[in-house]
């Protein structure tokens, strides 16, 4: 298991201090440089990659002003463009094209960037580039994920050529995520093809892509960090998530792959391979409730249907052991942890039967839960609570939707669903706070919904959001507004010929740490 | 023949533009919302899903977007992809030569399996040699492509190596890439329509082995091999030619699962990743591309009868 903390927590890691400085040292030349790699590796090998190239991760254009930027883009745009901070092993923010990042306030970060910065066509990468590209990625409304961050820029000020302060339009501290350590990406102002011929000033080069089917990425010597990039290539070679990935890795066909839950045992039972997990605080199995309608109106039932789950059980079963149980929304390595949560919910069929009773359903009722059908984890944890409800009087109706979103959350078909994921940051108040359609029933707590507009508007790391998150959670476990399952696990099957691979989580997905990755002797 | 061809395309014109409808009925009438999906899904807010709908003229009336969409289609233009914006019938027409390479593949691997089968079957009727080949072809029926697909992957690619277990590489790029790459999903689309054309040529083989003008070919000190290619077979392949070519248009439905098994980037991958992502456009082009491509199967079928047998033609 690789050092598993929380993306918010990283970027808390690196923001702490708060309103004051952001602490990221600058490092002199190595941003999460790699630990010791047995000396039969080279600093030249291939890191064949199976990755769906097929689906949302496919370059429409390798321009990012004018791409979708779907979440699953980043495998490819990060080695590309790089990001002003990276997240090291250890999922703490290190220096990457910047040294130093500070948030004075929450509409106002100030940026140091390294000296000497090119891009692989050795254009010179200097604040003004970077100012450039954010205005020009801002400029295009389509610029999908980043689409609203960029659109909260409002001026940019260039105090030297590695200095720059950014300002947006309104507090948003979570926002500066994305741009410090997110797909924000800086492209050379000489380049003419930028759709077909990315340059940017990343770790690699765009060296041949046929669509849909292999993406080669060569080393870019000129990159800031190139003596510490091991890889002399990676090779994408697109592969759909399932069973696939692990035939692809199994044959030798690459020698690394993600896989799904299902697929850890199989990894496990390789002696030739490794299996390497990691936890996000983004992939959390939940179960959003009708809170405003009977019989889940009532926190005694909410209470009871939490006490009737077996969050171990359901890791063990499903996650083959490899996710981490919830008490809330951040995961154990977060710090926003709730340290005083654990205890509640355990599971507890007779405490579960006592406050369905005092509720005023001692005999249970029906339910009906939406599902998700292309969610096969969703649907195996979704059969264990119906056992397990069962057993307290709740009969539960499963009802598959490939309709999901409007037959849950517009529809009210059912009064429940097991979700596999949730926001980052304050974005996972959506769910629990009106406005928005994912807020099931339309319920609104007050006190929820006044702590989530306070987090907006400061830094996502400070004191007083740390303080924020908790009375948040205490509020969310004491009323039962939603049941936390468990952490997801992100496994990859790695070949042995790989040394010092760790997982890193680069917003919202993730990708090998190509900073410290090396291959041994093909 | 160029009359029988005319005939054949006047009769499909109009069956082409109600299918379309039929088409887009399927889909537009399918529950769902894309603009929810579209506008962020449940992080969705109310406004922003209105705004989706508007731009995608999801509020005009049925008929109106069904206007739109053919008029689309008259331009080539299917549309763009609710989500990675790409024109569908660019996306189509980058994956069609590939599903198309598989089709001929698993083509190649019915007729090179599947008539030999069917000719030692239908020449020795009740032969140890026949019931062999009719057990095979039982099975050959039996087995689910899917289920031989893994099965082929595990043994060929995963444990003996002898083949890769996904990716394609185009016949343009590396002939020799694409016979390794094809090989493994050849073989589990085309079996089951091997084991059809195996059973159905049997059975006419047979039946026409007993016919009087091949008794008189005999008679005359034919050779069994002018006999029987020339005289037998031709007629004889009439039946199967019409079971290959329902096959055929079976293997491209097929195609959707086993793309998906060998990540294979073609029409069914697309179709699958349309249909889970409830993309419109996507399943509507592909549908349609997949409803004119077993309308020209028809078209070949009728056609290749007319060829084998000349009265066809006249009448």
């Amino acid at each position: 298991m690789m050092g598993r903390r929380s993306r918010r927590g990283v970027l808390g890691g690196a923001v702490a201090a708060a309103v004051s400085l952001l602490a990221v040292v600058a490092c002199g030349g190595s941003g999460g440089g790699p630990a010791g790699a047995p000396g039969a590796n080279t600093d030249n090998g291939v890191l064949r990659m199976a990755f769906d190239l097929s689906g949302t991760a496919t370059p429409v254009t390798f321009d990012p002003a004018g791409g979708t930027a779907a979440g699953a883009q980043v495998a490819w745009q990060l080695p590309i463009y790089d990001s002003l901070l990276h997240y090291d092993t250890s999922g703490a923010l290190v220096p990457g094209l910047a040294t130093s990042a500070t948030i004075s306030d929450p509409s106002t970060v100030t940026v140091t960037l390294r000296s000497g910065l090119v891009f692989s066509d050795g254009t010179t990468l200097d604040a003004n580039a970077v100012k450039a590209s954010i205005l020009r990625n801002k400029a295009e409304p389509q610029h999908g994920q980043l689409s609203a961050v960029l659109q909260n820029v409002s001026t940019i000020d260039v105090a030297s050529p590695t200095s720059l302060t950014i300002h947006l339009s309104k507090p948003n501290a979570g926002a500066f995520y994305a741009l410090l350590a997110g797909p924000e990406t800086f492209v050379s102002p000489a380049s003419a093809d930028l759709a077909r011929s990315p340059v940017g000033a990343g770790p690699f080069m765009l060296a041949q892509y046929v669509p849909q089917q292999r993406m080669v990425l060569k080393k870019n010597p000129r990159y800031w960090g190139a003596k510490d990039i091991h890889l002399a290539e990676i090779d994408i070679v697109s592969v759909s998530a399932g069973p696939q990935q692990v035939n692809a890795i199994k044959s030798g066909q690459v020698n690394f792959s993600l896989v799904q839950p299902a697929d850890i045992p199989a990894i496990r039972s390789d002696s030739s391979l490794r299996l390497v997990t990691h936890t996000t605080d983004t992939s959390l199995l939940w179960m959003p409730l009708c809170k405003s309608e009977p019989p889940l109106d009532k926190p005694l039932v909410r209470q009871a249907l939490s006490y009737a789950v077996d969050r171990d059980a359901i890791n063990q079963a499903v996650l083959q052991g490899a996710g981490e149980p919830a008490v809330s929304f951040w995961p154990k390595d977060s710090v926003f942890y709730p340290k005083s949560l654990p205890a509640k919910y355990a599971f507890d069929v007779a405490k579960a039967k006592q406050l369905l009773a005092q509720a005023g359903y001692p005999s249970g009722f029906d339910l009906t839960l939406v599902l998700l059908p292309s969610s096969p984890v969703a649907s195996q944890t979704a059969q264990i609570i119906q056992s397990a409800w069962k057993a307290i009087g709740v009969n539960v109706t499963i009802k598959q939707s490939s309709n999901f979103v409007s037959d849950l959350y517009i529809n009210h078909l059912g009064q429940t669903s097991i979700v596999p994921a949730i926001g980052t940051g304050v974005d996972k108040f959506k769910t629990l706070t009106p406005g928005n359609v994912g807020d099931l029933c339309g319920y609104e707590n007050p006190e929820l919904t006044k702590i989530s507009t306070q987090l907006q508007g400061i830094a996502p790391n400070s004191p007083a959001a740390a303080s924020l998150w908790a009375d948040a959670q205490s509020i969310i476990s004491r009323d039962a507004l939603a049941i936390w399952l468990d952490f997801l696990p992100t496994a990859a099957a790695v070949s042995p010929s790989l040394a010092d691979l760790n997982l890193v989580t680069s917003y919202l997905v993730p990708v090998p740490d190509y900073h410290t990755v090396r291959v041994g002797r093909q | 023949m160029i009359r029988l061809v005319l005939r054949r395309l006047l009769v499909l014109l109009p069956m082409l533009f109600v299918v379309s409808f039929g088409v887009f009925l399927l889909v537009a009438l399918v529950p769902g919302d894309p603009a929810v999906t579209l506008a962020g899904g449940a992080s969705a807010t109310p406004e922003t899903i209105a705004n989706v709908r508007a731009q995608l003229r999801l509020d005009d009336p049925l008929l109106a977007q069904y206007w739109h969409w053919l008029a689309g289609i008259a331009r080539l233009d299917l549309g763009r992809s609710l989500f990675s914006g790409i024109p569908v019938a660019h996306e189509i027409a980058a994956r069609l030569p590939v599903t198309l390479s598989l089709v001929i593949a698993a083509t190649l691997v019915a007729v090179v399996i599947g008539v030999p089968l069917g000719a030692v079957s239908g020449l020795r009727p009740g032969s140890t040699a026949d019931a062999s080949a009719r057990v095979t072809s039982s099975l050959g029926l039996a087995v689910p492509n899917f289920w031989l697909a893994v099965i082929l992957v595990s043994l060929l690619a995963v444990r003996f190596q002898v083949f890769p277990p996904t990716g394609f590489t185009p016949i343009s790029s590396s002939f020799t890439g694409w016979v390794q790459t094809v090989t493994l999903p050849a073989v589990a689309l085309g079996l089951a329509p091997a084991a059809g054309v195996a059973r159905q040529l049997r059975r006419s083989l047979a039946e026409v082995l007993e016919s009087h003008y091949v008794r008189t070919a005999w008679a005359k000190g034919a050779g069994t091999t002018r006999v029987v290619v020339r005289h037998a077979l031709k007629n004889a392949a009439i039946p199967a030619v019409t079971v290959l070519g329902v096959q055929i248009g079976f293997m491209l439905g097929g195609a959707v699962i086993i793309e998906q098994i060998f990540s294979i980037p073609g029409l069914g991958t697309y179709m699958l990743q349309g249909i889970t992502g409830h993309d419109l456009p996507v399943v509507q082009g592909v549908t349609l591309v997949f409803v004119v491509f077993q309308m020209a199967m028809s078209l070949l079928v009728d056609l290749s009868y007319g060829y084998l047998n000349p009265k066809v033609r006249v009448a």
